[in-house]
């Protein structure tokens, strides 16, 4: 297992790393690229100026006033004079622009421009005074004005090229720098998309691998719940038959509990290399782990129900060989529940829900290992219980259950003592409930104190009737159940006492040992608690369940009642009129009054009686009544019973 | 049918009439003649103009600096509209011509967003034709940034004398 974590570690770190270097490796090619785009955009918006147009547009004008002094001296006369002065003027103002500006700022890029201008400019300029006076006169000076500007012309030329083929280089070069650029931004590219293809692989193996964990089973590595509801679904889907077994193990909790988790671990592991090896392999079963001590085994292809029984068999047997975990050896058994598609159910909810209940069913009755196959009349239980349970809450909603009474005799004195309560509920469908199973639901659902305070109340009530139908009011005890600790109880019961304006100690508890204990377990306070409000504390059914006579000691009880099943046994069995003698001594003892349960035989009273036994209960004296009878019934035992204990004594 | 011709005629009398308002010979030397589609000519033809009658339009200043000069200058003449507008233009498009008939076009509509001005004047002082004189088409691209680009600096032609209009 630290092995298993320790290379899902390493291997997460390694694919951290994986993940980072070629996140970084997208960021720094991203980045170049975004450079090399700016780059290009930088070359691709560069201006190259004016500078080449200008400079052949001061050629041009140069040659057309070097034209215009030629046809001057072969015509003169004013207007080809007037032409000179225009020529002149326009080759002046062109000057200034390859001087200042931008076109003057790239010029002077360019070796010895500016001197070559300036020096040219400064010859027209010297023109200015010999051709407003002396040209007029003189159309021949033309020639010197032409000699003059000979050189200049050859400079300017020459720095003409120079410049537009220096403009022109660096256009050229620029060009081939943005190919270069792109050429390598098409690299870039290519490099993005290949991590884009890496990361999208990387995505896709995770997301697989994800899927993998989601529907398998870390401890094991077998298929996990999810993943059986999945094949569940498609097997339905295709509407073929198929089995479903579900396994729970028996005593794994106790391998748990005393080897530890890690030898449960790996016992888990090995059921799971078992099952996989002998099911899976050999018969093409699917085995899943649903969690905790859970398997289930689906079984594709079912021919005859006796390939059910083999798979079954089969699982059965490989229980039957121990798992040995480092050096412990580990015996557990199987309870197989196993449903089959579509007799059993058509979906995964229906299918598994009953594959449960078979499973459970097989459980109650495993010893090692047992399988079940499911059927309808598991599901009926399961339906009667979910009916009761529906119906348990209208019941007390709309005062549908009962209590009955049983008196309780005291054996030395002509008189009932007191009464018993018991609960009685006629079901519409079922008939009459048996009170524990009653219990059972109201505990499993959380109507035991609803039901708890509705007994309390319902006992008042009825005190309340019998008081006021002159029948004097008898204590009588109330049994409770567990979860009533949860409760108030005293305040409960006295408060409803004072309600009905009946005294304190009418109503009395009668707890089970192993109620009480549960109770004890819980709050610490609440039995001692009841003595003090004074209600009286009664232990049912004495001498059965995990009795310990060290309940007797921690238990504030005032009464014990000896469970019916020594009392019916006094008579003819010696070991139990001993004993039931000997459990009267130590209740009187212990300062207890002591109750027989189940006297159905006056021999029992003799006995009882012998034995000091203070009061008694049973079919002899009367069953549990209804409420309206018990006032008669108890006038009638007063009389008998004087009758029948004188008779005894 | 005599009726069409008579209505035809006062038509043609109307409308010449109004077209046909010949406009103030020039007194000083010209500088601009403009040509083409216009209604208002000294000849029929042409529309000519000296300084003092460019003075006369609705004029502007702009201070910039051009990318043929080091510093900040003001530039002061006529809106180009103005005078179109003056000499009854009807096409669309116009040519300018310099003195070295170096020319440049562009669409009437241009006009209408950045109003050009036709300088006569740098810092107060009249252009030359070695300044660039004596009309040099000036764009307002201190104002319009867009216009900073060599395409519309190209445009800003010297030297300017004649105009064109179809």
């Amino acid at each position: 297992m630290a092995q298993r974590l320790t290379s899902i570690a390493i291997e997460y770190r390694q694919k951290l790393v994986l993940l980072i270097s070629v996140m970084m490796i997208f960021f720094i090619i991203g980045a170049v690229s975004l450079y090399q785009l700016r780059q290009s955009i930088t070359i691709l918006d560069q201006n190259y100026g004016t500078s080449v147009f200008s400079m052949f547009q001061l050629k041009l004008e140069l040659r057309r006033f070097y034209d215009s002094l030629s046809l001057y001296r072969s015509a003169p006369g004013p207007q080809h004079f007037d032409e000179v002065n225009k020529r002149y003027n326009l080759l002046w103002s062109r000057f200034p622009v390859l001087m200042e500006g931008e076109d003057g700022k790239r010029l002077r890029n360019v070796e010895n421009a500016e001197n070559t201008i300036a020096k040219a400019f400064e010859t027209v300029k010297s023109l200015d005074d010999s051709i407003v006076n002396r040209l007029a006169t003189e159309p021949e000076y033309s020639t010197r004005i032409q000699q003059i500007l000979q050189p200049e012309i050859d400079a300017l030329d020459g720095l003409a090229l120079q410049n537009f083929y220096r403009t022109n280089a660096i256009i050229n070069s620029n060009d081939s720098r943005v190919i270069s650029l792109q050429q390598q931004l098409i690299l870039l590219m290519s490099g993005i998309i290949f991590i884009g293809i890496m990361l999208l692989l990387m995505i896709i193996r995770e997301s697989r691998l994800n899927r993998h964990q989601a529907e398998h089973d870390s401890l094991t590595g077998i298929p996990n719940r999810a993943y059986l509801k999945r094949e569940i679904t498609r097997y339905c889907e295709k509407k073929k038959p198929f089995a479903l077994h579900l396994i729970d193990l028996n005593g794994f909790k106790d391998v748990n509990d005393t080897l530890g988790h890690h030898i449960g671990d790996t016992l888990l592991q090995s059921v799971s290399d078992r099952l996989a090896q002998n099911i899976d392999q050999l018969y093409g079963c699917l085995t899943c782990r649903l969690g905790g001590d859970e398997f289930a085994i689906i079984q594709p292809a079912i021919r005859s129900s006796n390939s059910l029984n083999i798979i079954a068999d089969k699982i059965i047997q490989l229980f039957e060989t121990q798992f040995t975990i480092d050096q412990h050896s580990c015996f557990i058994g199987a309870s197989i529940g196993t449903v089959l598609y579509p007799e059993h159910g058509t979906d995964v909810g229906s299918l598994m829900t009953r594959a449960d209940i078979a499973m459970y069913k097989a459980k109650e009755q495993a010893v090692n290992s047992r399988q079940m196959l499911f059927n309808f009349d598991m599901d009926v239980q399961i339906n009667r219980r979910q009916k009761l349970h529906t119906d348990l809450r209208e019941a007390l909603e709309y005062k549908k259950l009962q209590l009955v009474y049983q008196p309780i005799v005291d054996l030395k004195n002509p008189r009932v003592a007191g009464l018993e309560a018991l609960l009685r509920w006629n079901h519409e469908i079922y008939g009459a409930i048996p009170p524990l199973e009653i219990i059972e639901i109201a505990e499993k659902y959380s109507l035991a104190n609803d039901l708890g305070k509705w007994v309390i109340a319902e006992t008042c009530r009825q005190l309340q009737e019998w008081r006021s139908g002159g029948f004097k009011p008898l204590p009588v005890a109330i049994n409770i159940s567990p979860s009533m600790h949860q409760l108030d109880l005293a305040g409960i019961i006295n408060k409803s006492l004072e309600q009905h304006n009946l005294p304190k100690g009418l109503i009395r508890i009668e707890v089970t040992e192993d109620t009480s204990m549960r109770i004890l377990k819980e709050t610490q306070d609440m039995l001692p608690g009841l003595s003090r409000h004074n209600i009286s504390i009664a232990l049912d059914d004495f001498g059965t369940g995990l009795s310990s006579l060290s309940h007797l000691q921690q238990l504030p009880i005032q009464t014990l009642k000896i469970d019916r099943s020594f009392i019916s046994k006094i008579a003819a069995d010696h070991t139990s009129s001993r004993l039931v003698k000997n459990i009267i001594g130590i209740g009187h003892d212990l300062g207890m009054k002591v109750v027989a349960e189940g006297i159905e035989d006056i021999i029992d009273v003799e006995l009882l009686t012998a034995y000091q036994c203070d009061y008694g209960q049973g079919y002899l004296f009367s069953k549990p009544l209804a409420p309206q009878l018990i006032p008669d019934c108890c006038r009638q035992l007063e009389a008998t019973s004087a009758e029948l204990i004188t008779y005894v004594i | 049918m005599t009726q069409w011709i008579i209505a035809l005629l006062t038509t043609c009398t109307v409308a010449f009439s109004v077209a046909a308002a010949p406009l103030p010979e020039p007194e000083g030397a010209v500088i601009l003649s403009v040509t083409g589609n216009i209604q208002n000519t000294q000849d029929g033809k042409t529309a000519r103009f000296d300084l003092a009658q460019l003075q006369a339009f609705q004029s502007d200043t702009f201070t910039l600096q051009t990318r043929w000069s080091d510093d900040i200058h003001s530039y002061h003449g006529p809106l180009l509209s103005a005078v179109l507008d003056y000499v009854g233009a009807k096409g669309e498009h116009l040519r300018l011509t310099a003195l070295n008939d170096y020319s440049i076009e562009f669409d009437r509509h241009y006009m209408e967003k950045y109003e050009p001005i036709m300088a006569w004047s740098e810092d107060g002082k009249r252009l030359s034709v070695r300044e660039k004189g004596p009309l040099w088409l000036i764009l307002p691209h201190h104002k319009f940034p867009e216009l900073n680009g060599e395409l519309h600096t190209g445009r800003m032609i010297w030297q300017l004398t004649k105009i064109e209009i179809d």
